[in-house]
Formats: C-alpha cells, structure tokens, sequence
C-alpha cells in the first residue's frame, strides 16, 4: 500500500510540474499540531505518570493533503503521537506513520470511495464512522463505499470494511447498506419528508470468536452463553416537516451477542457470587423529537430509550475504543467551564431521557432560553437531571451579555464509577459580557460561582479575555476552589495563554493549571488527569 | 450457530501462565477482578500463576481504615515499567501484547480467554525450582535452573519474587468497607531488580543455566502461606515472559 501511495503523490506532483499552465489540478491541506510541557505538581495529582516523572514533553500531529484533478478527490493524513496522552489520559503511547488516505471519484449516478472512510447514516444512530481529535477516537472504516442516485429523491449507499484501530484494524468485518429520501409537497406547500432505513451486519474473525470462546468455557454451567460469529442491526427513521413544524423520529434494534455486563451477576467455581460477566442480549433504541421554531420563538421537546444498543468493532473493546454507533447526548453541551464539569456520559446499556429547550426573543435585544434535561436508567435511578434559565441583552458591534443559572443533579457514583459517593447537586450563576473597546478591540469577562457540596466543593471561575483583531487574543482565567472538601487548602487552577493569528494560521501558547475532571466531547466523555504545564496548539490550513 | 465451548483439557496444555494484577485496597471494582482470578485458578490449578501488585492511584492506604500499607518498591516500578492500568480491574498477562492492544494492560473480560490461548502456547524453556527453608533463621535459599528448548536472539532476564496468600486487611468494594477481607497473592518482595536481572545475552536449544537466591523472610509474613515465583522474560521493547515456575512454601 506505501508503494502506491508514494507512486500516486508522485504522479500527481509530476502533473503540476508538467501542467503548469493547468488549473485542473486543486491542491490544499492543513495542521494541527499540540504539544505539551509537563511539570510535575504532586498537590493537584498531576504526577506518578510516565509524562510527569520522565518523559516531560508529549505532542499529538495531524497533517493532511487534498489533491482535486481529473475528477478524482485524493486525501492523505499523516498522524503523529509522541508520548501523547491522548489515547489513554493515564499512560503514554508513541507511534506515527499515515493515519488516512482515500480516493473519491463521482461518475454521474455514482460515487466510489475507497481508503478510509468518514460516513454516518442519520443521527448516527447505527453506525457513524469520524473522528474526535480530543479524545483520540478515529474510526474509520477502512474499505469501499459505493453510492448511488437511484432517482433524484433517493439515495442508496453501501460499505465494507474494517473497523480502523489507531494504524491498524480491528478484524471484524463491517458491511452495510442505507437508503435515504426526501420528498417534498407541491409547490405552495409547506410539507417534507425525509425518510430512511439502514442495515449493518458484523463478522466477528476467528480469532476474536476463539478468545470468547476460550472466555466463556470458564464460566460455571448456569452462566455459560454460546458464542455467535454475526450481529445484525437495523434502523428506521423519518424527518416529517410541516410549515413550522418539524417532526423526528427513529428506531433501532440489534440482534442478541455475547456483551460484557459489568453489573451482572457470576456464579464462581466456589459458589460465590461476583460481578462481570459476558451475557447473551439484543438491543434496541426508540428516539423521537418535535420542534416548532418561529421568528422570534422556538421551541424543541425529544426523548429517548436506550437498552443495550452499543455496537462495537470487537465484544472486547470498552470505553471509547471500537465505538461503531454513536448515541448523540440527550443533554444541553455547555462551554462555559463550571457549566460543563460535570456531563453526563452516554450510557448505552441502558439509559431514558428527555430534553426540552424554549428560546424568545421579544425583541432584537433581548433573548431568553431555558432549558429543561433528565436521565435515568432504565429502573428508574436518576442518572443527571439539569434546568438552565439565560438571559441574552445585547447592543450590536457595542456589548453582549449572557447571564443565567443552572442546576444540576449529577449521578457521580455512576458516571465515574465511584461506588458510596453521594449526588453532586450543584447550583451555578453565570455570566459573559463582552464589550467592544473600539473597532479593533474587545474586551470580555467570564465568571461562574458553582455552589455545592460534594466532590471538591464549591468553585469560583473567572476569566478576562482581550482581543485586538484580527491577530491577538490574550487570556486569562483562574478557577479557584473556594470551599474545599477534597483538598485541605483551597487550590487556584489558573491559565494564560496568548493567542496569534496570521492569516490562516493560528499559534496559541499557554501555561496550564487543570483539576482532574470529566472531559466530553459530543457526547462521549473519559475522565482525565489533572494537568501542570504549558501547551502549545498550532492550526494551519493551506 | 452460536457455538457452545469447553475448557482446553489438560493434555493441550504446554506451559505456566503467570497474571500480574493491578490492585488496591481503595480500589471498589478490583475484589470482582480478584474473584475472577479465583474462579481461574480453580479450573487450571497449578498452570496458573497469579500476582495481586498494589500500586497506583488506589493502593494508597485509607488513613483511618488501613493499618498496613501493600505497596512496595517493586510494585511501584512495575506499574511505571509495565504501564499505568486504563481503568481498573487491570492485569497483565504473560507480560505480552494481546489482540492488537497497544497496552499489556488487560480489562477483566479479556483474562479468561487470553490465559487459555496462552497455555495452548510452546514454550521455549523449562524451570525447575528447588526450595530450602530454615524455620529458625526464617532463611530461604532457592536454586532456579533452567533448560531452553528453543533458540533466542535476545537479551533474557530472571525476576524471582515472594507472594503472601490471605492477608487479612479492609478492602472497599461495592458494599462497602470489608474489614475482614482476605488478599490473596499479595507481592511482598523481589528477589531480583523489579524489572529482572540480566540472565543472558542470547541462548540456544540445550544451553542451560542455574542462579542461586537467599532472603530472609521478615517476622510479619506467614510463611506457610508464601509462595515464590521465578519467570525468565525477555529485555527490551517486547517484555513476553518465556516461563514461569512456582514452589508454595508449605512443606
């Protein structure tokens, strides 16, 4: 495969070469690199990692090509990870070499792409092949898709491949097929629809089926499963939208395999009892949502249930490894720093919950959202529970102010698995204000009281932000725990960083101060370390 | 299909396997891991060898609850040599790269299946151990000789270590704080630097080799409930563990 690629990229160089004169050929790309400085500080617990004891410097790179010409897209990424804490926030992992290539060319009716592959078929629900940079999950599917334009309201696309695992695969084979429409109502009305359906099927490899085998062969008799080499999954759903309604909905189900339940119960050899187990079940997922949006108003209720719907590449891959579906969260994505420490984590054994969101904007000035979410498990146990009021006044090109509250009710014994430990219910003011300076600069302040007490106690964030456009943002921020119950003195967790804009490239530098916490991204969520040191994040497209 | 398994029978069996569990005692999910390594030994006996290494984040003692503290010098460095566990139970097994994992860290699910393809594996040399204990002096003398039947182009390292079985300690686990908690396996001492000792360079089909070890067992340790390990690895980047042997002390 590298002597093809080499031959290709050396193709296409001697095509611009030769064709200078030529605007066929589009070539462009871009960077993301971070690197990170660790200093050890045992207080916050940022120490007894191979980074903080020894290695002192990790860095994570992505660098990818676009080549357009003769109809043909071509794409190359070539992936760095130097002592990164990326993959797992508690060790270290090295490796580098090409993280993506692939070629998508369109013939009328069809399109084939093959290499590795980002796609997803509705909300994902079924299977959603991307990355999250943040969290070190890239899934590609490393293989062929095929799509087609049946008519110009359908359309029908199908894969296999495998499953990528950091520069390797998994050995299960995926293959699939969707098929989406739209239809909309004459002309003068105001109807759509928008259905779909997929299908994807799982292979186990023999490997992977001797490994369960050989796992389940030491179960007692009561506990024994059989072992199945093929899964199969389905989906359903329907966008249905008329005149300022929007209607949403979809449902899922997976055929039975062996999963590991953390939770259920094993009979041992010496007729005790102890948790953790494979087990033989199906899985299915109902997901529906409505919405009516105005001028001026809007307004989204949805609701969904989750029974052991998590398809993976392999029944041994756990956290955020081998993820092929994607259960969007159910909950609002907060960016404020103490609105966002504690999200809750999709659960995909099994998880109900509802969100409801009302926005009003009686004028151009004024805007108000409020912002209702719950989950529990499927017996009823609270899981997360959050009410979000905010407020938005602003004076356009003079100043803007966000001020709110939320409160939450957090499952922390659940989320992070920290069996005793009581609900975290906190209760957090917020408010933003920028405020343009002159033409050029903008000045804005942060801050967050977050009242509880339970986990590390009650924290005050403030942050100050100065921007001189278009080049300059400086930051700086301190989130101080004001009322300590973990730690015996009250700890600043404070940042500075300075960020530089030219063009198309941005350089940010930085010194880092970081609590433990629960880091998500779209939904998925890992817990991580505490972090002491500089960061360096350069982005650069071309 | 599905398909219905059964355990590898005795006659498949080529080697000893050896799992290094990552534990501690404020560590709620591990008893669950412990019990599974239980369950483990009772259906492979002595083809097993099992290691319980507190260390990390949730071996730290609890201040009010824990008079002892498992740590060790050793431990600390095999949890740093080894790498850090992704979330816990975690164990180690045969010191090798199992499935694709980048890590030697292994989740409980995978451990039944893992030791059974590994005791299906040749192995490359055989151990004996000859034990001699002196109940006044508390001195252990013990002679590990071994015989490749393979060739190997790498560097080779010995670790011997001490095990103590049934050491009673709280624990936490999910009902709570269990006062009376047996710790099985638990390492007490390296007889050897954490990360072995150089063995040899290189060695051949029929090479041999015979390293004497003494240590005199501290007055807090049951030695009827002892046991010592001696497993020859390999150096460097892979750090597969070639074959293990056991001797309990109760004679």
């Amino acid at each position: 495969m590298k002597r093809l690629l080499l031959l290709f990229v050396l193709a296409a160089q001697v095509h611009i070469c030769a064709t200078a004169q030529s605007t066929d050929g589009n070539i462009s790309g871009s960077l993301e690199l971070n690197g990170n400085f660790f200093i050890r500080d045992s207080l916050i617990g940022a120490a007894n990692l191979p980074q903080y004891d020894r290695q002192l410097f990790g860095a994570d790179a992505w660098f990818d090509l676009k080549y357009s010409n003769w109809g043909f897209d071509f794409g190359v990424r070539f992936d760095l990870f130097n002592n990164s804490n990326l993959l797992n926030p508690q060790g270290s992992y090295t490796d580098q070499g090409i993280g993506r290539w692939y070629i998508r060319k369109q013939m009328d009716k069809l399109g084939i792409e093959v290499g590795y592959i980002y796609d997803a078929v509705g909300s994902g629900l079924l299977y959603r092949f991307y990355e999250e940079r943040p969290l070190a999950i890239d899934n590609a599917l490393y293989g062929v898709k095929l799509s087609y334009q049946l008519t110009d309201q359908i359309l029908v696309k199908g894969f296999t491949g495998k499953q990528k695992r950091q520069f390797d695969t998994y050995e299960s084979i995926l293959k699939g097929i969707s098929i989406e429409g739209f239809l909309s109502g004459p002309e003068g009305s105001s109807w759509s629809i928008a259905p779909g359906a997929a299908v994807i099927h799982r292979t186990l490899d023999d490997n992977t089926v001797d490994l369960l085998v050989s796992t389940l062969a030491t179960y007692t008799q009561a506990d024994r499963i059989g072992a199945k080499y093929n899964t199969l999954a389905f989906n359903v759903y329907n966008t249905l939208s008329v005149g300022n309604f929007t209607w949403f909905a979809e449902a899922g189900y997976k055929t039975g395999e062996a999963l590991f339940d953390p939770f259920a119960v094993r009979t041992n050899f010496d007729g005790s009892k102890s948790l953790g187990k494979f087990v033989n079940t199906d899985g299915y997922v109902l997901y529906s949502s409505l919405s009516y949006a105005r001028k001026g108003f809007g307004i989204s209720a949805e609701a969904r249930r989750t029974d052991h719907f998590g398809i993976r590449a392999s029944p041994f891959a756990t956290l955020n490894q081998g993820l092929i579906n994607f259960l969007p969260p159910m909950t609002r994505v907060n960016t404020y720093r103490l609105t966002s420490r504690y999200a809750p984590a999709i659960q995909e054994l099994g998880e109900q919950s509802f969100q409801l969101e009302a926005r009003y904007s009686p004028s151009k000035k004024v805007s108000l959202l409020a912002n209702v979410s719950s989950i529990t498990d499927l017996d009823g146990l609270l899981l997360y529970r959050e009410i979000l009021g905010m407020v938005t006044l602003k004076k356009s090109r003079k100043y803007r102010l966000n001020a709110g509250l939320q409160v939450q009710r957090y499952n922390q014994e659940i989320y992070e698995v920290k069996p005793g430990v009581p609900l975290v219910e906190t209760v957090v003011p917020f408010m933003d204000f920028s405020y343009k300076l002159s033409r050029k600069k903008t000045i804005r302040f942060e801050s967050q009281y977050m009242s509880t007490d339970e986990d590390f106690g009650s924290w005050l964030f403030g942050l100050v932000e100065y921007s001189v456009a278009p080049k300059w943002i400086l930051t700086i921020s301190d989130m101080y725990n004001i009322d300590p119950k973990k730690t015996e003195q009250a700890i600043n967790y404070y940042t500075a960083s300075a960020t530089y804009v030219q063009g198309s490239n941005r350089f940010e530098f930085g010194y880092v101060k970081q609590v433990e916490g629960i880091v998500c991204s779209g939904g998925i969520c890992r817990l991580e370390p505490a972090f002491n040191g500089f960061k360096l994040n350069v982005r650069s497209s071309f | 299909m599905p398909i219905i398994p059964e355990p590898t029978p005795p006659e498949e069996i080529e080697r000893k396997v050896i799992i290094e569990e990552f534990t501690g005692v404020t560590c709620v999910n591990c008893p669950q891991g412990s019990a599974e390594i239980e369950n483990l030994l009772a259906i492979y006996g002595e083809n097993l060898i099992a290691v319980s290494i507190h260390a990390g984040f949730f071996a730290e003692p609890d201040p009010v609850r824990n008079s002892v503290d498992f740590r060790t010098p050793s431990g600390d460095a095999l949890i740093s040599f080894l790498g850090e566990p992704q979330g816990y139970p975690s164990a180690v097994i045969d010191r090798k790269f199992h499935n694709g994992n980048t890590s030697l860290q292994e989740s409980q699910g995978t451990w039944a299946g893992i030791i059974d393809q590994e005791l299906k594996r040749a192995s490359s040399l055989s151990l004996l151990m000859d034990v001699d204990y002196d109940v006044e002096s508390r001195r252990l003398e013990l002679d590990v000789s071994g015989i490749y039947t393979d060739d190997i182009d790498r560097a080779l390292q010995i670790s011997v270590l001490l095990t103590e079985n049934d050491v009673v300690e709280p624990q936490f686990t999910p009902e709570g704080w269990v006062s009376d908690y047996k710790h099985k396996h638990v390492l007490r001492a390296y007889l050897t630097g954490a990360t072995g000792d150089r063995l040899a360079e290189s060695a051949e089909t029929g090479d041999d080799f015979s390293n004497s070890y003494s240590y005199t067992i501290p007055a807090e340790f049951d030695r009827d409930k002892m046991e010592v390990i001696a497993m020859v690895h390999l150096s460097g980047g892979d750090k597969d563990i070639l074959q293990v042997e056991s001797v309990k002390l109760t004679d």
